[in-house]
């Protein structure tokens, strides 16, 4: 049997490289960057403003307060600009805002910044000034403020996660995590590898060293070797990962807060066996493309467009996420190329039947078993093809030769 | 007698160009065993065909009377004409591979390739990256890797090209110690001198087609112009009267294109001039492939 020889040449040719194991440990830490990123930004919203104050209308000043949660802030009581002025460029403030006298009348002011970007800053100034004119409007008319609060207060809905007739304890936010972390895997895994792939073949082919392959094994096993060998490498670096994950889910990943333990693993289940199928699937596309051209620049222009369109199960999936019942994500995770996406998608956010994931993992396979069989035929005679790239009706006559 | 080797009626068309013509050879076992031709010809479509790389369009090729198979071809030692190995990996890791791709187990190929190296002078190689080797050194580990599995065909297409003189005599006296053995080499060249001085047997190949093959001295003995070369004094016109296909005459020296015999020669010329010394040579390949071909094959050659 050459296949497994082949398959464990191509394997070690992945691993025993320096960069996998580089790729193997930065990517968890990029992954949780990732999904850290917005819990960050809102901790950098919460550093100190001092904001400088011209209050001509002098009764504004005394409203304006920030409550737990928002920014903090700390006020500064200026005459006029004039003084802010020295005061912003000393940094020792962050802002003036200048209230004129007619405010409460125009619900017009003036914010002087040093940096214009600071979103959350100028948010939170905008929607504090609107309170406040709210309010002396309110009490002019002869409202309580606090009373209309009370009415227009929002009701509190708590959603729970409903799976197999329990209710879970998963909540929209833990859920979606978990996602954005398996389909970034997954992502990364069909692409990384892919181009992995893509890499070989072009080697293999550029370097002539196929023809001494190709009168030792038949072009079907080169072809089937180097994918196991390629995939196993992807299997071996995202087990490391899983590895990890559990370790920092015993030591409190605050990440995962409301995720079992056991539904984490059936979903890592789900994900390796979307992987798995996904790969073929997608490394076919790039096992293609290899045999058809003689460089990696010829390679490149051909794969712009095939990689914009193969990131968008991926970006699609985010899109959809908000309905995860619609017929369109049902119809996306039926279609081979999005299947992986779309299945893993909906068995995170909602609940799907095991019938529904077999039925879409079939679709998978059979469809990543024809894409073999043809990308294979591609390969055999592709390898071999030197200069003019072919046509697609010469590309066609060799799958069906 | 049926040859080792026996492609039978192949014909091979590429994106509607015909690379072979219904095209057959017979190679005998335990010979060095030379396609020639020009660039162009067809020698390298020949051996790929022969080492089932491709598939001919219609025609069949058998080894030792059988269909080749990838069984038969772990028999089978190939040199591409473009030689490339595997550059970022270790000198013993592609040796390995490609020994137990033709069947060999991994002990069995660590062992050999161990011996191999130390063999071509390159023992303390076996863990270096391949890109690390100079140009010299990789073309040794590219003869390593055809000999490994001690094959008993050995297809070098275009062996020679862009070997230094060193590495052009290893591989000469590589080729002769398997020929001692008893082993078959096939191989492709466009240089005809060099095929003259290795091989027994030729085949000579113009635009996919077969223009002759054989042994070397039969196709010398059947297509040869028997070239006699006169050094004369006397009246040189008196040579005309030799029956011949061309004269060639100078004022003291005569080449001339006949089928009779020296002695025959003699008769006719004996009293009419002062023979000094008088020669049959031996046509060299070049010329009978010129002759054969005529002017369409010095086109090519010059194309």
């Amino acid at each position: 049997m050459k296949i497994p020889i082949i398959t464990e040449f191509e394997l070690k040719r992945v691993v025993k490289k320096k960069w996998f194991l580089i790729s193997t440990i930065l990517t968890p830490f990029l992954i949780i960057f990732y999904a850290a990123f917005p819990v960050m930004l809102g901790k950098a919203a919460q550093k100190k403003r001092v904001i400088g104050f011209v209050d001509r209308t002098g009764r504004v000043i005394a409203h304006f307060s920030s409550k737990k949660n928002a920014v903090k802030i700390s006020l500064r009581t200026l005459k006029s600009l004039k003084g802010g002025e020295a005061l912003l460029d000393a940094k020792k403030i962050d802002c003036v805002i200048v209230i004129d006298k007619n405010f409460l009348k125009n619900k017009k002011a003036t914010l002087y910044m040093r940096n214009v970007a600071d979103i959350a800053l100028i948010t939170f100034i905008r929607s504090t000034l609107t309170q406040i004119t709210e309010r002396f409007e309110l009490e002019n008319m002869g409202i309580d403020p606090n009373k209309l609060k009370e009415i227009l207060r929002e009701v509190k809905l708590k959603t729970l996660k409903f799976e197999k007739g329990k209710i879970s304890k998963e909540t929209m936010q833990s859920v979606f995590v978990l996602y954005m972390i398996f389909s970034m895997l997954l992502f990364m895994g069909l692409i990384g590898y892919g181009q992995i792939l893509l890499r070989r073949v072009i080697e293999d082919k550029r370097s002539r060293i196929v023809e001494v392959l190709y009168s030792s094994a038949t072009p079907y096993q080169l072809f089937m070797g180097k994918l196991l060998g390629v995939g196993i490498a992807g299997i071996i670096q995202i087990a490391i990962w899983l590895f990890l994950a559990v370790i920092g889910y015993f030591y409190g990943s605050s990440l995962l807060p409301n995720i079992a333990i056991n539904s984490f693993f059936s979903k890592f289940v789900l994900f390796l066996i979307f992987f798995f199928s996904g790969f073929f699937l997608y490394s076919t596309i790039f096992l293609t493309v290899g045999s058809l051209v003689d460089t990696e620049e010829d390679a490149q222009h051909l794969m712009g467009p095939i990689m914009m369109v193969i990131t968008l199960p991926f970006a699609l999936s985010f899109i959809l996420m908000q309905v995860p019942e619609s017929w369109v994500t049902i119809f996306f995770s039926y279609f081979p190329y999005s299947a992986p996406y779309f299945m893993m998608m909906r068995a995170t956010i909602s609940s799907v039947s095991i019938v529904e994931i077999i039925l879409s993992v079939i679709v998978v396979i059979l469809t990543s078993m024809g894409s073999v069989w043809a990308s294979s035929r591609i390969f055999r005679v592709g390898m071999l093809h030197t200069g003019k790239r072919p046509t697609i009706s010469e590309v066609i006559r060799w799958i069906s030769k | 007698m049926s040859g080792m080797i026996e492609i039978q009626r192949v014909t091979k068309f590429f994106d509607g160009l015909r690379a072979l013509d219904n095209f057959s050879l017979s190679i005998p076992e335990g010979t060095i065993y030379g396609v020639l031709g020009p660039n162009g010809a067809g020698k390298t479509t020949t051996l790929r065909i022969m080492l089932n790389i491709i598939e001919p369009d219609s025609g069949e090729v058998f080894f030792e009377g059988k269909k080749v198979t990838l069984d038969l071809l772990s028999r089978v030692g190939y040199l591409p004409e473009e030689r490339g190995i595997y550059q970022k990996e270790r000198v013993i890791d592609v040796l390995v591979y490609l020994a137990r791709l033709k069947g060999v187990r991994k002990g069995k190929a660590v062992e050999k390739a161990s011996e191999l190296l130390e063999k071509f002078g390159l023992k303390d190689r076996v863990n270096s990256r391949v890109e690390e080797l100079s140009k010299g050194m990789q073309q040794k580990l590219q003869f390593i890797s055809v000999l490994i599995h001690d094959p008993d065909i050995l297809f070098l297409d275009e062996p020679f090209s862009g070997l230094d003189p060193i590495n052009a005599e290893l591989l000469r006296k590589t080729v002769l110690e398997k020929k001692g053995r008893g082993k078959t080499i096939v191989f492709s060249t466009h240089i005809l001198e060099q095929a003259e001085k290795m091989c027994e047997y030729v085949a000579l190949v113009s635009h996919g087609k077969k223009v002759v093959d054989g042994k070397i001295s039969d196709i010398k003995r059947t297509y040869g112009k028997r070239t006699v070369k006169i050094e004369f004094e006397g009246k040189g016109e008196a040579l005309n009267e030799i029956p011949h296909s061309s004269l060639r005459l100078y004022e003291r020296f005569a080449e001339l294109e006949t089928t009779l015999e020296i002695n025959e020669i003699l008769k006719i010329v004996v009293d009419k001039v002062k023979i000094l010394k008088i020669e049959r040579t031996e046509p060299t390949l070049n010329q009978i492939y010129f002759s054969l071909i005529g002017g369409e094959g010095e086109n090519t050659y010059n194309n």
